[in-house]
């Protein structure tokens, strides 16, 4: 394997859980799309087969949002291993064309939504305001659509090694 | 041989991409999740070895955030950019009226300073302690569901303490609850684990000002005659000496059923804090009982052990 597909994901997840902690001016009530970031790189390399992003390093990074965002541990690490497992088994639909694997996606933000509020209502028991979650749902799918996944694109073009046609005689 | 590599090639000219082999969901994402769900209870439970753990971890990666934040900042400063251009307007409206009842308010204080001045001679009253402080830079922002709090590049190593308050140019902010070499970590009014005594209007009437995790925290325990209305300035009290008084918080919102407070100081965008050196003085004279007491009992003469000392929370 590539060194260049081990760094680009792990740097990327890792760069987007440091993101989710730092002072950029966002209101408390919309800061919950920042976590939701990393959603997006492992969802986006865990469907490529040759690149390598294991479930431990998914693990670990949700704990260091955990850490940093001063949640309880074990919230984002459960919400990002959701979101390796259903990238996982949503490669085996065998999904072809560039809107359906966006539905795709948009699906796999939804449903980790729908956990991390369920989760964080489980964890208060009380049933929390949703709004702030689809609201971050929403920013986090217009953010993964406008930044997120180009750069993706553009780290993925860049390690991608040459598959060139070969050729071969005989048999 | 050459069959296999024919058949592996064949993924890549297939349309729409590559194909992607199954990739198998592997035990260790079972065992991953089950770890998940045992820390998150241990969270629930305020384990405090998960709580000593974390904020060890949390310190140890400031140096890596505060480096993080330099290339964050042209965004932060478009971000502003941004902002400020909707509603300049109406900001400058505002800031002339402001200005114009301000300049009436200034000859006012100067007035009473001087008046203050005088009787405060004639009494012969103690001066107030005078405070130092330490401005920090703000490098994570902690701010979610969960918590209301953010990290500064500040810690014992520029002698803050857990307890200190601290205010930006707006006000109270809140006060530092973790501390290490290099950085801390303040806990924010509006966090759901804040208290704060605090007096209200001109008659200075008592109440807590509780934190929910919402933009404005709850005025708590007060009296049951107490007046109170819309527009009421709320400042520590000092009651307790967790807080030095008269730090001004912010304004009465909601009157009615349910009294808020709507601060000063905009919480979701802090960049430089200040954190003040206030020792509570209760607090000193009860670490001067304790010392004096182990100095006296009998065989604890030359004891260097320090007194215990109560972190406030």
């Amino acid at each position: 394997m590539n060194w260049s597909r081990i760094v680009a994901p792990i740097g990327s997840v890792a760069v987007l859980a440091l993101i989710a902690a730092l002072p950029l001016g966002v209101p408390a009530e919309d800061r919950f799309f920042l976590p939701l970031l990393p959603v997006v790189a492992i969802h986006y390399w865990t469907l490529r087969h040759d690149a390598w992003l294991p479930e431990w390093v998914v693990f670990l990074a949700g704990l260091t949002v955990d850490i940093l965002t001063h949640g309880p541990l074990g919230y984002w690490a459960l919400i990002y291993l959701l979101a390796h497992l259903t990238a996982t088994l949503s490669a085996r639909l065998h999904v072809e064309g560039t809107l359906a694997r966006l539905v795709l996606l948009g699906f796999a933000i939804a449903l980790v939504t729908f956990v991390a509020w369920a989760a964080a209502s489980i964890y208060f028991f009380d049933v929390l305001d949703a709004v702030p979650y689809v609201t971050g749902a929403l920013l986090a799918s217009l953010c993964a659509l406008l930044i997120v996944l180009p750069i993706l694109r553009i780290l993925d073009g860049a390690v991608e090694p040459s598959r060139s046609i070969r050729l071969t005689r005989g048999g | 041989m050459a069959r296999a590599r024919l058949k592996d090639d064949d993924h890549f000219l297939r349309p729409g991409g590559r194909a992607e082999p199954r990739r198998p969901v592997r035990p260790i994402m079972l065992f991953l999740i089950f770890i998940s769900l045992a820390l998150m209870i241990l969270s629930r439970l305020h384990h405090s070895a998960l709580t000593e753990m974390r904020w060890h971890v949390a310190s140890s990666l400031a140096p890596v955030l505060q480096a993080a934040a330099v290339p964050a900042e042209p965004f932060r400063e478009i971000g502003h950019a941004i902002s400020s251009q909707f509603d300049l307007a109406a900001e400058l409206q505002r800031l002339k009226a402001e200005n114009q009842k301000l300049s009436g308010w200034e000859w006012r204080a100067k007035q009473l300073e001087a008046k203050l001045e005088d009787l405060e001679n004639l009494a012969k009253v103690v001066p107030e302690q005078h405070l130092d402080f330490v401005t920090s830079r703000v490098i994570a922002d902690s701010s979610g569901a969960f918590a209301r709090s953010v990290m500064i590049n500040s810690g014992s190593n520029q002698n803050v303490k857990a307890g200190y308050p601290v205010i930006n140019a707006d006000g109270l902010i809140g006060r530092v609850v973790d501390v290490g070499p290099n950085s801390s970590r303040v806990l924010l009014a509006t966090d759901a684990d804040s208290r704060i005594p605090v007096s209200i209007g001109a008659k200075a009437v008592r109440a807590i000002l509780a934190g929910d995790n919402g933009g404005h925290p709850r005025l708590l325990y007060l009296p049951e005659d107490a007046k109170i209305s819309d527009g009421d300035n709320i400042a520590t009290s000092g009651t307790g000496g967790l807080f030095p008084p008269g730090l001004r918080i912010g304004t009465v919102t909601d009157s009615a059923g349910d009294p808020r407070a709507t601060l000063r100081a905009n919480l979701d965008d802090l960049e430089y804090v200040s954190v003040l050196f206030f020792n509570d003085p209760s607090r000193a004279i009860a670490e001067d009982l304790a010392a004096a007491r182990t100095k006296d009992r009998p065989g604890s003469e030359g004891s260097s052990t320090p007194a215990a000392v109560g972190r406030p929370k």
